[in-house]
């Protein structure tokens, strides 16, 4: 998996470059994501990926590691 | 032909007050086919209660046996439960097989129908429920009225779009007046969120923005639209709900309290009649959710049929108007 996309996919969603992206950044407090938000993103990294993210892993993304983290152990 | 979804197993009293509705209204309108979302036992025993031949009055009816309930994650639900009414009637909008779809389920699983099913017209960030409610004037839109509780003042400046463009499509209002929600009338007043949208809404001079309006004065009509966050503005409704029931109760406790009080209140019920239709939120049947790709109308979660009546003409009055046709002509202009 191109983990680089996935930054990318979160980057655009934070509206912010993605080089600028801090993997301990707190979606909701630092990037003002909402629910939405991060159920959008991680949608995306599903289709393009082809995975299916499960869905009591979802609801504990609280970093932008853990997003990573979770896209990545996808299956 | 107009097709209208129906979920019958969204609200809390039941198929029965759904199939009542849809008895009613396909009785009253031959131009419309009611797909009958829910479980189909069910269904067919409350239309075989009524005497009601369902197969030759165009109804359908789709089997979906799973309920989204309000304890329900609205996102992870439409992903887990595909059987619900709910996901098999947003897959039909999606489809093209329904022209509307009224539910009195959970809001957040419309929402999130709207947002992740039907998808949001291109450049609507958030799709938005705009609730109308009664005022000593004209009818108000109170947008968002709970669907979105952490905003951004973008999202709220197309809240304002959103609700002129519908508001005149159901009014037939030149320029409706369009409020923000605040703390105090002055341009200063406020929070970050209020301050922000201040801003964009004043700069936009094809609406009609007053300004800043007090929750105090809605009830009196001082605007036609009133544009706020899904947290206030859910806290407002509940709260005019809330006052409009205690009062209503207090009065009748009062007027029941002695012989002579209820002879004054024989002669003032004629007079309370007319007040209590002209204040009757249902008549302006549900809260749609604007900004979406397809119509998806939101019924109060304890709607019983007479809720259910004026939601089902709304969609059939909406669809004709080709309201979302004509938001997304409007907003790709």
């Amino acid at each position: 998996m191109d983990i680089q996309k996935v930054k990318e996919i979160i980057a655009k969603h934070a509206k912010i470059e993605v080089d600028k992206l801090d993997l301990n950044a707190d979606l909701k407090n630092d990037l003002h994501f909402d629910s939405i938000d991060l159920f959008q993103m991680v949608m995306e990294a599903e289709e393009l990926f082809n995975i299916k993210v499960d869905n009591d892993q979802l609801l504990k993304i609280k970093t932008v590691k853990d997003a990573l983290d979770s896209v990545q152990n996808a299956k | 032909m107009i097709r209208i979804g129906l979920d019958a197993s969204g609200g809390d009293n039941g198929e029965k007050e759904v199939i009542r509705a849809a008895i009613c209204s396909l009785k009253e309108n031959k131009d419309i086919s009611l797909i009958i979302f829910g479980d189909e036992e069910i269904i067919k025993n409350e239309f075989s209660n009524a005497n009601f031949d369902y197969v030759n009055n165009n109804v359908t009816i789709v089997d979906a046996k799973e309920k989204i309930d309000m304890n329900d994650h609205p996102v992870i639900a439409l992903r887990t439960k595909t059987n619900s009414s709910i996901v098999k009637a947003g897959k039909a909008l999606l489809d093209n097989e329904l022209d509307a779809f009224v539910s009195a389920g959970s809001t957040g699983a419309l929402v999130a129908t709207a947002q992740f099913i039907v998808k949001p017209i291109a450049g609507v960030e958030r799709p938005v429920l705009g609730a109308i409610l009664p005022t000593n004037k004209n009818p108000m839109i109170l947008i968002d009225s709970g669907c979105n509780v952490d905003s951004k003042p973008e999202w709220l400046y197309q809240y304002a779009i959103l609700a002129n463009f519908y508001y005149k499509l159901m009014f037939n209002v030149e320029r409706p007046s369009i409020g923000l929600l605040s703390v105090g009338t002055e341009e200063n007043k406020g929070n970050s969120l209020t301050l922000s949208t201040y801003k964009l809404i004043k700069e936009n001079k094809d609406l009609n923005f007053i300004g800043n309006v007090e929750a105090r004065d809605l009830t009196y009509g001082v605007c036609d639209i009133v544009v706020t966050d899904g947290f206030a503005g859910n806290v407002f409704l509940k709260t005019y709900e809330g006052t409009a029931k205690m009062l209503l109760e207090l009065i009748k406790k009062q007027i029941m309290s002695s012989f002579i009080s209820k002879i004054g209140g024989l002669l003032i019920k004629p007079a309370l009649k007319k007040l209590l239709t002209k204040y009757d939120a249902k008549i302006y049947g549900g809260a749609p959710i604007l900004g979406a790709n397809a119509l998806i109308i939101k019924c109060h979660g304890n709607s019983k049929s007479g809720e259910y009546i004026y939601t089902i003409r709304q969609a059939y009055e909406l669809v004709n108007k080709k309201l979302i046709e004509m938001t997304k002509e409007f907003l790709a202009r």
